[in-house]
């Protein structure tokens, strides 16, 4: 049985899910470290900062972990063709993504004073 | 009240010295396969640099998936008191690159942990003949992420004891 394509698959689903639910800022569930809270609600502004980075991650994982499973149905021939490629192709396109998209910090000339 | 303060600024003190030292293991191991990974065949070591392309990167690999997990979890572990303490002097600074190195790093790093089975399974379960170029990716990737982040989180560290 094949087994480097479900996890090829993992690789590639987890970290585009991951990376896909910040850019559109699907955040479920937050975690508010300044009250140790974990909240579905939006709190207010005197709970502190909210985290989604912990949710992204389970998000991201539990779709690579489905999408992983599935992937088992796969014909053997198909997978070992394409998923010792799939298992780096996908995950440099994220780097390079995540680069574009985070390029405004280095870019942008910082506001000062609002 | 005090007493617990001073033992959470303790705890996460200890967790950041973890963090660190296992991310320097780290480092060391995944560079020494990433430069042994691309060796086209084995040579007399008689040199330091061969002898650093000799290395039998198998024997790196649980190490380093190991490694990998312990600084990830330890990272997430105090990542909500750089949120909390760190990054607000960062946004009040106006250390923007800072700021965004951080999230580059909090990024990247997810994406070498997403890597990690199908790495370990071309190291462990591929023949060595096979799918090289594979390998030879997915090393040297998860070594520049590792990098990248360690980079980060060293320059952080150092910002943000003049802040």
């Amino acid at each position: 049985m094949n087994r480097i394509f479900p996890l090829a698959v993992f690789a590639a689903v987890f970290s585009v899910v991951y990376y896909a639910c910040f850019v559109f800022a699907y955040t479920p569930v937050s975690y508010y470290p300044l009250m140790g809270e974990i909240s579905s609600e939006v709190m207010p502004r005197t709970a502190g900062p909210a985290m989604g980075w912990f949710t992204w991650i389970v998000i991201g994982s539990i779709s690579g972990l489905v999408a992983g499973v599935v992937a088992y149905v796969v014909p053997k021939n198909l997978g070992d063709k394409v998923g010792p490629a799939l298992s780096w192709v996908v995950p440099l396109g994220v780097t390079l993504w995540i680069l574009f998209v985070e390029k405004h910090w280095f870019l942008d000339a910082p506001v000062v004073g609002g | 009240m005090c007493v617990t303060g001073e033992m959470s600024r303790v705890n996460i003190t200890v967790l950041l010295i973890l963090h660190g030292l296992a991310a320097v293991l780290l480092i060391g191991a995944i560079t020494h396969q990433a430069i042994g990974v691309w060796k086209s065949r084995p040579a007399p070591s008689s040199t330091f640099f061969q002898s650093l392309v000799n290395v039998r990167g198998m024997t790196y690999v649980n190490a380093i998936v190991i490694l990998y997990v312990l600084t990830a979890v330890l990272g997430a572990l105090v990542y909500p008191r750089y949120v909390l303490d760190v990054k607000g002097s960062l946004l009040d600074a106006v250390m923007n690159s800072a700021i965004g190195a951080f999230e580059v790093k909090e990024h990247l790093a997810i994406v070498g942990l997403a890597m990690l089975p199908s790495y370990w399974y071309l190291w462990k379960k591929v023949p060595a003949t096979e799918h090289r170029l594979s390998r030879q990716i997915n090393t040297t990737l998860i070594a520049v992420l590792a990098w990248s982040a360690f980079f980060v989180g060293h320059v952080l560290n150092n910002i943000k004891g003049l802040v």
